[in-house]
C-alpha cells in the first residue's frame, strides 16, 4: 500500500467500476433515461447521454412536433429575420437512437419512477431530467385567455409572428410598450434587445413611432451598452427618442393590464398603446413546480455539481427552470449545463464519482443590425456554488469600434448556427 | 493487502483501455467550445473558426495571447481567463486530434479558381492543403470566410501583434505583387475545399 494513498485507490476503483458498470449498462436490462422538455437543455443532454453512454435508452417528452428557438426571436420581431429561419424539428434525432415522444407530461411518481403523459401513457426511468422551461405568474388582467391580444412572446412561436405582425399593422405615430417582470427572467438582456430591434423597425418604417419599456427592475443587463447603442442609433435620452426607459423610481412597474382598453396601469398612471407586449413575471415549467421540484422562490434548486435536484432524488433539472448559481438564464448556459448534467447522469448510472464540472455562458445582444454587445463568463464550483472562475466574466467594452461592434453581430449570428447545429443535426 | 490485490486488477483494467478513451474531465473542459465552435470543433457558423485540427502549439498560443490582451478578441478574452495553462493544453490536445470537418459554404466559383492559383503561388509553402507537415500552420481547408476576412483585416491593419513575422512578410509580399482585393480570392478558395 506504501505508494497508493486512499485517494488514488478510490479514483482507480472509480474507473474500475466505469468499465464494469459499462458492461453492465450493455446487457440486456438498458437503464432509461427520460427527458422532459426538447429544448436548449434537454436535446443536448440527450445527445451528450448517448455520446458518452450510446447503450441507454433515452426518451425526450416533447409537447410540440417544432421548436422555435427563442434565441434570434427578436429579430422575427423587428422584421429582420423569417420565423421559418427558426423553426426546427426533432427528425434528427432518430439518427442517434434518441426516441422522442410527442406529448405533455403530466405528473411524476418519484417512488414508482414513471412520468405520465397526457396521451394515457407512462414512462418509466433510472435517471429523469427535467427540462421544461418557464411558466407564467400572470399579472393582474392578463393571462392565456389574452395573449392573442396581448402578446408575451417570451415562448417563441406563434406568439413571435403575432407581435411582429401587430408591429407592422399598427400606424406610423402609434406606440408601443413592453412590460418587463421583477427578475430573475429567461434571457434577462432579451426585453432591451426586443426593445432595439423594435426601434430599428421604427427608424425605418414608422419613424414617429416609439417603444415604452416598463420596468419593474431599477437596473437592467449590459445596460452601458445598451444605453450607448440607443444614443447612438436610436435618439435615447433627446425629444425624439425612439425608446423610453421608466424604471421604478419613475412609475415603471406594472400593476395591472386593462386588454379591453389596450392599457396598462402602473403605480403612478394609465398608460395606452397600439400594441402592448407584456412579459409576465416567471417561474419554472408546470411540471417542475407541480411534481415538487421548486422551492419557494418558484425555480427549482439542484445539487451545483450534478444538477440532480436536492428535492427529489435521481431527477435532474437544467436549463431555465433551475437554480444554477450565478448563471442567467440562456441558451448557452442551458446547453452548457445539459452537458454537464449528462456527465453527471451517466456517471451516477455507472456509480462512479462525477468529474469535475466547468461551464460557460455566452451571450450576445443585438441592439440594431451593426451593433452587437456581448457578456460571457466561465464558471465552476467553489465553496458547493456554481460561481466565475477565476473572474472570468465580463461585457463588450463600453469604448469601442464601429467594427468591433459590427463583429459581434456576426458572431451572433455564428454563434446561433453552431448551437442550433449542435441541438437538432 | 486488499487494496494491493485489487490494484493489479485494476491497473490490468487500466491498460486494457483504448488509448482514444472518452475522459470525461476532458470532454467536460471542450464540450464547453463547441455551441460557438461547432461539434468537435468544427464550425458552421460564419464567424466562429474551425479548431478542429488546429495545431497544438498555436491553439495554446492563441488562447495565451487572448488572455494577456495581445491578440484582439472580443468574448474570447474573458473565456480564455477562466482556465488554467494546464487546462488549455488539455484542450489544445483534444481539438489538434479531432478531424476537421468542413462545411459548405457560399463561395464564387470564378473567385475560387483564381484563389487556388494565388494560393498555390505565396501560401502553400507554409499552408499546405495536401499532406500537411509544418507543425506551426493552420489549416485553411474549409476554414469560415467571414473569420478569414477579419483575421486577414486585422493582419494588414496592424492589429495584431502577436501575428508571426513569417506571415505578415508573405502577406507584404502577396499584395505588393497582386492587391488588396485579391485576397478575397484566397477566402473564396479556402471556403470551395467545404463539404457538400
Amino acid at each position: 500500500m506504501a505508494n497508493y494513498t486512499r485517494r488514488t485507490f478510490l479514483a482507480l476503483t472509480a474507473v474500475a467500476a466505469g468499465t464494469a458498470g459499462f458492461y453492465a449498462l450493455t446487457s440486456k436490462n438498458k437503464k432509461k433515461v427520460v427527458v422532459i422538455g426538447g429544448g436548449a437543455s434537454g436535446v443536448i443532454a440527450a445527445k451528450y447521454i448517448h455520446k458518452i453512454e450510446p447503450d441507454i435508452d433515452i426518451t425526450i417528452v416533447e409537447q410540440n412536433q417544432h421548436y422555435y428557438t427563442c434565441f434570434m426571436s427578436n429579430e422575427v420581431i423587428g422584421g429582420t429575420r423569417t420565423i421559418e429561419s427558426i423553426k426546427y424539428d426533432y427528425n434528427n434525432l432518430q439518427k442517434y437512437g434518441i426516441n422522442i415522444v410527442y406529448s405533455q407530461a403530466t405528473g411524476i411518481d418519484p417512488n414508482l419512477k414513471q412520468v405520465h403523459l397526457q396521451n394515457g401513457d407512462n414512462l418509466t426511468y433510472d435517471r429523469l431530467i427535467v427540462s421544461p422551461g418557464i411558466s407564467f405568474n400572470w399579472n393582474d388582467g392578463h393571462d392565456e385567455t389574452l395573449v392573442d391580444k396581448i402578446p408575451h412572446a417570451w415562448k417563441a412561436g406563434p406568439q413571435t409572428t403575432l407581435l411582429q405582425q401587430q408591429l407592422q399593422t399598427m400606424k406610423n405615430g402609434d406606440n408601443v410598450i413592453i412590460t418587463v417582470p421583477s427578475k430573475p427572467f429567461r434571457c434577462p438582456p432579451g426585453p432591451y434587445e426586443r426593445a432595439s430591434l423594435i426601434a430599428q423597425y421604427f427608424k425605418r418604417n414608422k419613424p414617429k413611432s416609439k417603444v415604452l419599456i416598463f420596468d419593474s427592475n431599477q437596473s437592467f443587463a449590459k445596460q452601458n451598452l445598451f444605453t450607448q447603442g440607443w444614443e447612438q442609433l436610436y435618439g435615447y435620452g433627446t425629444d425624439s427618442s425612439l425608446i423610453e426607459w421608466i424604471p421604478p423610481d419613475r412609475g415603471g412597474k406594472l400593476v395591472a393590464v386593462d386588454a379591453a382598453a389596450m392599457a396598462i396601469h402602473t403605480s403612478e398612471a394609465t398608460h395606452k398603446a397600439a400594441v402592448i407586449n407584456v412579459i409576465p413575471p416567471q417561474k419554472a415549467g408546470k411540471i417542475a413546480i407541480d411534481s415538487g421540484l421548486t422551492d419557494a422562490s418558484g425555480w427549482c434548486p439542484i445539487n451545483q455539481r450534478t444538477f440532480e435536484s436536492i428535492l427529489q432524488k435521481d431527477i435532474y433539472v437544467i436549463g431555465d427552470a433551475c437554480i444554477a448559481g450565478v448563471m442567467p438564464k440562456s441558451a448557452y448556459s442551458a446547453n452548457s449545463q445539459a452537458k454537464v448534467c449528462a456527465q453527471a447522469v451517466t456517471a451516477s448510472l455507472r456509480e462512479v464519482e462525477m468529474v469535475n464540472p466547468t461551464l460557460i455562458n455566452t451571450c450576445y445582444s443585438l441592439v440594431g443590425d451593426e451593433f452587437g454587445i456581448s457578456v460571457a463568463g466561465v464558471y465552476r464550483i467553489k465553496n458547493g456554488e456554481i460561481q466565475v472562475s477565476q473572474d472570468a466574466s465580463g461585457s463588450s467594452p463600453t469604448q469601442a469600434s464601429a467594427d468591433y461592434r459590427k463583429s459581434e453581430v456576426a458572431y451572433a449570428h455564428s454563434l446561433y448556427d453552431n448551437i442550433t447545429h449542435e441541438m437538432f443535426d | 493487502m486488499l487494496y494491493k490485490k485489487y490494484l493489479i486488477l485494476i491497473t490490468g483494467l487500466l491498460l486494457n483501455l483504448p488509448v482514444n478513451a472518452s475522459d470525461p474531465q476532458i470532454h467536460m473542459l471542450v464540450d464547453t467550445c463547441i455551441a460557438c465552435h461547432g461539434t468537435d470543433g468544427s464550425s458552421v457558423g460564419s464567424a466562429t473558426p474551425n479548431i478542429a485540427n488546429m495545431r497544438e502549439k498555436l491553439f495554446i498560443k492563441a488562447m495565451q495571447d487572448m488572455k494577456s490582451g495581445e491578440r484582439p478578441s472580443t468574448v474570447m478574452k474573458v473565456i480564455a481567463t477562466g482556465y488554467t495553462d494546464n487546462e488549455i493544453k488539455i484542450m489544445a490536445q483534444f481539438f489538434s486530434q479531432q478531424q476537421a470537418i468542413p462545411h459548405r459554404q457560399n463561395f464564387d466559383v470564378e473567385k475560387a479558381k483564381k484563389g487556388r492559383e494565388l494560393h498555390n503561388l505565396y501560401c502553400n509553402g507554409c499552408h499546405k492543403i495536401e499532406g500537411r507537415t509544418q507543425l506551426l500552420s493552420n489549416n485553411l481547408a474549409g476554414q469560415q470566410m467571414l473569420y478569414l476576412r477579419h483575421r486577414l483585416t486585422e493582419f494588414i491593419n496592424d492589429a495584431d501583434p502577436t501575428i508571426s513575422p513569417l506571415m505578415k512578410n508573405a502577406l507584404k509580399h502577396f499584395i505588393d505583387n497582386n492587391s488588396q482585393e485579391s485576397l478575397d480570392d484566397l477566402v473564396h478558395y479556402y471556403a470551395s475545399l467545404g463539404g457538400k
